[in-house]
């Protein structure tokens, strides 16, 4: 009898019942995570990003507002003391969603992209974090000639 | 004289591979349904959570509707204040309306006209001849958890009782006027800052 290139039976049977019990309990052990759940996780908390420049974004707050906390800042070439009040009002809402931030203000001056970093929010962001900003009209010395400043927030767990 | 006959090998290694195929076929899909069953949760907190947090509601007088007559009108309770002094009647986004959270958890705690809000947010759905109806529970709290009390009472925790099934929450910040709120947390200017969550589940 020849047996080149055959399979032997009983091995065969052996090795698909392995095969299979092997796939069963993987994906009955583990969670399964797809790719698309991960991303609402980022969509939750960009949309937290969001809703806190939005409620930030007060005309009427003056040192807890974006505005307010512009205008008040207290900066050492590119790192800026943020008023106490906005410093503190932030870092409540940020413990509250269990949430670590960076936050820069952008504003452009003789062709060239200006940052500054917030003093107490100037942590290096994970790989996985994400980033909102808000655009706010302001008067600032930042920036002598830009009236339009980005302020950005980036998120990460 | 064996050609053109299949050998007993053959045809058993045949079954077995066709065997294994077809379970396996059968199996992966279930693998992922809880998964997908999440997700889509997910994605009807996120839905409702941005429907009350960035719409004046429809139509605009909506929180004239109460108990009485919920079942007799078509509406979509959305929560933020519409400025109809502003130009282009201006949303202001995340800016909660007193008025509508009270209208809003005033119907979701009567059952019918619970029913109905569940209808008009697309929670009350028939597909492929199956009914789906999903359980809609939304309350207001501090940043540190407890609820918005408004003369003792809470402003919102209204809805569904949780049933121990999957449940998906979707949290938004936003803020109403300080003044109707007894025990505000965390106040900016004269925004008293809180987060609204939405909890869905099947």
């Amino acid at each position: 009898m020849d047996l080149k290139a055959q399979t032997f039976t009983l091995e065969g049977v052996a090795a698909s019942l392995l095969l299979l019990i092997a796939t069963y309990t993987i994906f009955q052990s583990t969670v399964v995570l797809a790719p698309s759940w991960s991303e609402f996780e980022n969509v939750q908390l960009k949309q937290l990003g969001y809703d806190i420049l939005r409620v930030l974004d007060d005309p009427s707050g003056e040192n807890t507002s974006l505005v307010g906390m512009i205008k008040n800042l207290t900066c050492n070439n590119d790192r800026c003391q943020p008023p106490q009040e906005f410093l503190s009002n932030l870092t409540v809402i940020l413990s509250s969603i269990n949430a670590n931030a960076r936050t820069e203000i952008l504003c452009v001056e003789g062709g060239e992209i200006k940052v500054f970093v917030l003093e107490g929010f100037n942590k290096t962001p994970t790989p996985n974090a994400i980033r909102v900003s808000r655009f706010v009209v302001v008067d600032t010395s930042l920036c002598q000639n830009a009236r339009v400043v980005e302020v950005r927030l980036t998120l990460w767990r | 004289m064996d050609e053109g006959k299949l050998s007993l090998d053959l045809l058993i290694g045949l079954s077995i591979f066709l065997f294994t195929f077809i379970f396996v076929a059968n199996f992966l899909p279930g693998v992922f349904a809880d998964v997908r069953n999440e997700i889509n949760l997910a994605h009807q907190a996120y839905r409702i959570a941005a429907l009350l947090v960035e719409d004046p509601g429809y139509p605009s007088e909506w929180e004239s509707i109460d108990v009485t007559n919920c079942t007799n009108a078509e509406f979509r309770p959305g929560l933020i204040v519409l400025n109809i002094d502003a130009p282009s009647n201006k949303k202001e986004y995340n800016h909660l309306d007193f008025n509508k959270i009270q209208k809003f958890a005033e119907l979701m705690a009567n059952n019918v006209c619970r029913s109905e809000v569940k209808k008009y947010f697309g929670l009350d759905l028939t597909i492929f001849g199956s009914h789906i109806s999903y359980g809609l529970n939304a309350s207001l709290k501090n940043l540190n958890g407890s609820l918005l009390l408004n003369n003792s009472q809470p402003i919102l925790n209204h809805g569904d009782l949780s049933s121990g099934a999957q449940l998906m929450k979707f949290e938004r910040i936003v803020y109403i006027d300080h003044s109707f709120v007894d025990n505000c947390e965390l106040l900016i200017g004269d925004r008293c800052v809180a987060k609204l969550e939405v909890r869905v589940w099947i």
